[in-house]
């Protein structure tokens, strides 16, 4: 049975570009800027200094407060300098720059070969936390976190998402078709951490390769493959959860607190990864693709290498571009820089052409309600952006639920009138919370 | 242009990236598409003038526009077509031949008292076009009853017409024998005096053959009524583009339905069904429903809300009509529920998801 949310948007999904094309290995970069900030929360600290040699593997920096992810070497080589890089999310931040050295050495003491089977949840935490994995749908929060929660918050369903939703990319598909063992074996742990009995793997209708490979793989298993109506944004993880549960997060909360864990399909690969193998999340499938790409690919990327490397090697560009976007259209950033990096979080890179970019004035609000129709957490975007441009951010707050928008995009999406409903609202959310912070440092 | 932290740049940094490419002026110029036909077939029918009116209504409200925005120093947005629209729009609502010049001050009045002033397209309360016609209707009150085409030489295209078989006979019949002022000017003002001797007015309507003047030629109506078919294609052309939702005409049209088919069974009419009819098809009710209360401007925000506006419309209408005085009910009604869309936005406020129905 089709899965179906109300709202959301059918942008052109683009993937053919890209869908058939079997994941790429990468001509190993020649210097690596790898940032030590890969995480939400506190950036961790790097350990190694300028002049080190270091291994394919080895821990280069390490969290900061316990809570944060570590980072590991992505290659061999020697550290050259610790110094400011383009980030591709938070402008110049510091990253350990490493020159390969052209072997791809291993660290000792990686590379085990070790059944998920025998160890306990408390131990493969301990495993994911050091090999530094985090959500790899776009959000990269810390996933040893989110498997630890809190003692009064009973999970009993693990959903994963490979919905990929967004427009153009195609690595979370590339992942389930080329490595289905492995991400089915990572549902595997990750249930067992949570102690859950049912597992869902909720993938759209386009694509039904991944759905019938997914669903041979899970026979036998307590996991049940669950077909989603081709939908932007059906993989947010409330929208995955009210259509394969049917129940909705209540407004505040996370998914723990109906019961559910949501983790992404190359986060479950990295899992799987680390807790057999020992292997750090050191490297991530990237779908760089776009109109102005000359040869789009699916390509496994070391994390911190650059972007200009990326698109050499898919041939370089034709025609004009408008923008490159890490992540996809609908939610990823425009970039400043080509120099910024693959991290942990760089589910793929979109070029988008130059007459694609809509420069167009925006215009006063009509009251279409089209932003009304499209919105899957059923807010009134309109009032929120007008209210946002009249500096009425409390208001918005208090009466239309401006914290409940989840930032999907798909108002600006559908807007005749061209208003970034988004940006308003994450500007009102901005401006609140400088507020409260006043507040709070004001009452001290 | 690749992107380069040194390239003054005027991209948006921020997501969404991509768009669905609708944008307001298209919606703005398919309402004033959709009205072309109804309004050609119009100045076909009652001549010179009523072209003229149409042409002169669009100009004025255009230039209206620019002059307010020249002299306040605000940007010129009559591009966007929508000054053009309330022109078309109030056209629409006006007598075939009423003078110009009042034509043109309805058209003023109505872009910059009614939309300019109330900060500009979007975030005007009251439908602009149905309030330069409230303006002109209490000013010129005369004018605004009398200056049907029924008798003039607007007639000869509709016997030209009606000669090539185009339209029936009993159409140009209803047009050219009814006399200015008394009778059938409009079925509308007609109905609750007809109600106290129904039979006259059954074999009054019968006997006319209304229906295929209403339908195929005209009733003398407004310059927007002059084929009621022509308005309701226009009328689902907007629902197939898109620019307007089922919610409002249809909520409209059926408690006007509702309203006049209980009233008329429970006051004893031999066919409150054919009423009923008379009812929706006269009167500028149509036009009314697809073009004026539809207005997303001047219209609640959700499908709820538009229901209940067109609900109040549609109930408003028949009261207006059935113990009031004036003609064209339908656009007093939707004045009057302009006023409470406020009001039901904030009662129709959709349950925020994970917040009003707890989780199952």
């Amino acid at each position: 049975m089709l899965r179906r949310i109300k709202g959301g948007v059918h942008p052109h999904d683009e993937k053919k570009s890209t869908d058939d094309k079997k994941i790429a290995v990468l001509p190993l970069p020649k210097k690596l800027f790898v940032p030590v900030h890969q995480h939400i929360g506190q950036p961790s600290v790097p350990v190694v200094k300028a002049g080190d040699e270091v291994k394919k593997g080895q821990l280069i920096a390490e969290s900061a407060d316990g809570r944060g992810t570590p980072v590991h070497s992505p290659t061999s080589g020697k550290v050259t300098e610790i110094g400011n890089y383009p980030h591709p999310l938070y402008g110049k931040s510091p990253c350990v720059v490493i020159e390969s050295d052209g072997l791809d050495q291993w660290q000792e003491g990686l590379l085990t070969d070790r059944s998920w089977e025998v160890l306990s949840a408390a131990e493969m935490i301990d495993i994911i936390f050091k090999n530094g994995i985090v959500g790899m749908g776009g959000a990269a929060f810390p996933t040893h976190i989110k498997l630890s929660p809190p003692k009064d918050k009973k999970i009993d369903t693990l959903i994963v998402n490979a919905a990929e939703c967004e427009p153009y990319l195609t690595s979370d598909y590339r992942t389930m078709i080329e490595y289905a063992d492995d991400v089915i074996k990572g549902t595997q742990i990750v249930m067992k951490i949570l102690g859950v009995q049912k597992g869902f793997i909720g993938i759209e209708n386009n694509k039904p390769k991944a759905i019938s490979l997914m669903k041979e793989k899970c026979k036998g298993k307590k996991i049940e493959v669950v077909e989603l109506e081709t939908k932007y944004p059906q993989g947010a993880e409330k929208m995955m959860i009210k259509a394969i549960l049917d129940k909705e997060v209540p407004s505040g909360k996370l998914p723990m607190d109906v019961g559910c864990a949501v983790q992404n399909v190359g986060s479950l690969k990295a899992v799987a990864d680390a807790v057999e193998k020992n292997i750090p999340l050191i490297e991530r499938v990237v779908t760089v693709t776009g109109r102005t790409v000359k040869n789009p690919v699916n390509v496994m990327a070391k994390v911190g290498t650059p972007f200009t490397e990326l698109f050499d090697f898919c041939g370089g560009f034709r025609g004009a571009n408008g923008k490159i976007i890490m992540g996809g259209p609908m939610m990823g950033m425009a970039q400043v820089s080509l120099d910024a990096v693959v991290v942990k979080a760089t589910s793929g890179i979109v070029s988008i052409a130059d007459n694609e970019v809509d420069l167009k004035e925006e215009l006063a609000c009509i009251r279409c309600g089209r932003c009304i129709d499209v919105c899957t957490m059923r807010l009134l975007p309109n009032v929120l952006s007008i209210l946002s441009e009249k500096g009425q951010h409390q208001t918005a707050q208090t009466d239309y639920n401006l914290m409940d928008c989840v930032e999907c995009g798909c108002c600006y999406y559908v807007c005749p009138s061209r208003r970034n409903i988004v940006h308003y609202i994450r500007q009102s959310k901005a401006k609140n919370a400088m507020l409260r912070n006043a507040i709070k440092t004001g009452s001290k | 242009m690749t992107p380069d932290s040194s390239a003054e740049t005027k991209i948006n940094l921020y997501a969404p990236h991509i768009m669905s490419g609708d944008s307001t002026g298209r919606i703005i110029w398919t309402v004033a598409a959709a009205m072309l036909p109804a309004l050609a077939y119009s100045s076909f029918i009652h001549g010179i003038n009523t072209l003229l009116l149409i042409l002169v209504c669009a100009a004025s409200a255009v230039a209206a526009e620019i002059l307010f925005q020249l002299v306040t120093g605000r940007r010129i947005t009559a591009a966007d077509g929508s000054a053009a629209v309330t022109g078309l729009v109030l056209a629409m609502t006006l007598p075939p031949l009423l003078p110009l010049w009042m034509a043109a001050a309805g058209s003023c009045f109505a872009v910059i008292a009614a939309k300019q002033l109330f900060g500009g397209l979007g975030r005007n309360l009251f439908n602009p076009a149905l309030a330069g016609r409230a303006l002109l209707f209490v000013i010129w009150s005369g004018s605004m009853r009398t200056a049907w085409n029924v008798t003039s030489e607007g007639n000869i295209p509709a016997e030209k017409l009606t000669s090539y078989g185009i339209i029936p006979q009993q159409a140009l019949d209803v047009i050219t024998s009814t006399p200015p002022g008394e009778g059938m000017y409009n079925a509308a003002t007609v109905i609750p005096w007809f109600t106290e001797s129904f039979t006259a007015f059954y074999d009054f309507m019968i006997g006319q053959n209304i229906l295929k003047a209403l339908f195929a030629g005209n009733s003398g109506g407004l310059t927007g009524e002059a084929a009621v078919i022509l308005v309701l294609a226009g009328g689902v052309f907007l629902l197939w583009r898109g620019v307007i939702t089922w919610h409002i005409p249809f909520s409209f049209l059926i408690s006007l339905s509702f309203a006049s088919y209980f009233f008329y069974s429970f006051t004893g009419s031999v066919s409150p069904g054919f009423i009923t009819f008379i009812h929706i098809i006269s009167g500028s009710v149509i036009p009314a429903a697809f073009f004026m209360a539809a207005d997303p401007v001047t219209s609640p925000l959700t499908g709820r809300g538009m229901v209940i506006f067109g609900t109040g419309c549609g109930i408003f209408t028949f009261i207006i009509r059935s113990a009031g005085f004036y003609p064209e009910a339908a656009f007093w009604a939707i004045l009057l529920m302009n006023a409470a869309v406020p009001l039901i936005d904030r009662i129709t406020k959709p349950p925020v998801f994970g917040l009003n129905r707890s989780s199952k």
